[in-house]
């Protein structure tokens, strides 16, 4: 029953996401919508943690294998990556790679500055 | 009789489940990316599909019902995200600055590249979202008219080359920072790379699982931005 009740609030939050991505103007993904709402909810406490942990956990942590038939569907494309896919695996590993490297330094960058000036204004004081 | 049973939709789950689940013991005995779960399962989905000569549309009787849980599971994110607010709280201007100039970095590499290669519109709209969640990814994709299916396969095999790269780069680089090695790892490599940023710390798990949402929702708004420069550009 009480899973029931979380199922209840997961599926809600997901059916109005959808809907509103239907008549909204921007192409934004139902699902983000519905994820930015319940976080609102949960953040104001309209809704309590507990109200939707135990399921909403075993969703995230399970997530992986609900991909597995939109994967599959990748053996519809085989025609159109014929010729491209060593590029395309190019273009990721490169990519990847360098975004990987990018983000780490520019927020070590950012948190160490930050550290540092809250330091120093203490030291002043 | 192969044919009447393969369009009975319990196929196409029992398939996904078989090797998704035989993908995680073999995952646990060989941690070696090609037993990852998910890519296991999906390539050897796809070979026994070909050898048995079963068309996609008869597993995906089954498979539908499979990916109808994509978007209840995103939603369900927004608990991890409200778990997480503090070190969003404590550190946002670092981690916000990081993967917003990572989305636009990553963009303007992707542009170089796909100018390079000459990738169609539709190519590079399939590539741009590869970044983040599935779940976001492939709605972004969907929306911006890239491939979508092609989408899945490219951030199953980014969130792949993430896990293997992310160390190495962060000791070539001196990234030492917990919360940075999270980010990261979590805005270039979603879900799989935060599966890495556990091994390395609750820290970074933390920022790591805090980073997917976060750059799904950054892409989110910068993908109409996207598709005006890719048909300018392309």
């Amino acid at each position: 029953m009480k899973q029931l009740k979380q199922l209840f609030w997961i599926l809600l939050f997901s059916f109005i996401g959808e809907f509103l991505s239907l008549i909204s103007p921007v192409a934004v993904p139902g699902s983000v919508i519905g994820m930015v709402l319940l976080f609102v909810a949960l953040h104001f406490n309209w809704l309590k943690l507990n109200q939707v942990e135990e399921v909403g956990n075993f969703l995230t942590d399970n997530m992986a294998i609900f991909f597995v038939p939109a994967g599959v569907g990748l053996m519809t494309n085989f025609g159109i990556l014929g010729d491209v896919w060593w590029q395309l695996l190019l273009t990721i590993v490169v990519t990847t790679t360098l975004m990987l490297g990018f983000v780490g330094l520019v927020v070590q960058f950012m948190k160490r500055r930050a550290e540092d000036s809250s330091k120093d204004s203490k030291e002043m004081t | 009789m192969l044919e009447t049973l393969s369009i009975n939709p319990y196929f196409g789950i029992i398939l996904s489940f078989s090797f998704f689940l035989l993908g995680t013991v073999l995952h646990k005995r060989w941690p070696i990316p090609i037993f990852n779960p998910l890519v296991f399962a999906i390539s050897s989905i796809i070979i026994l599909l070909l050898l048995t000569n079963i068309p996609y549309g008869s597993y995906n009787v089954g498979g539908r019902f499979i990916n109808l849980w994509i978007t209840p599971a995103t939603v369900a994110l927004a608990i991890k995200l409200e778990k997480n607010f503090d070190y969003l709280k404590k550190y946002y201007t670092a981690i916000l600055s990081g993967i917003a100039l990572g989305v636009i970095f990553h963009t303007v590499i992707l542009i170089i590249v796909s100018i390079f290669f000459q990738f169609s519109p539709d190519m590079v709209a399939t590539l741009f979202p590869k970044s983040v969640t599935t779940a976001i990814a492939l709605g972004v994709s969907e929306s911006m008219g890239g491939i979508v299916s092609l989408t899945v396969a490219i951030v199953v095999f980014t969130g792949v080359l993430g896990t293997i790269v992310g160390p190495p780069i962060f000791a070539l680089l001196k990234i030492t920072d917990p919360v940075a090695q999270g980010v990261a790892l979590g805005s270039s490599a979603h879900a799989m790379g935060t599966a890495k940023a556990i091994e390395l710390g609750d820290v970074q798990a933390a920022m790591s699982g805090l980073s997917i949402i976060l750059t799904g929702v950054i892409i989110v708004i910068f993908a109409p931005f996207a598709i005006e420069i890719i048909a300018l550009l392309f």
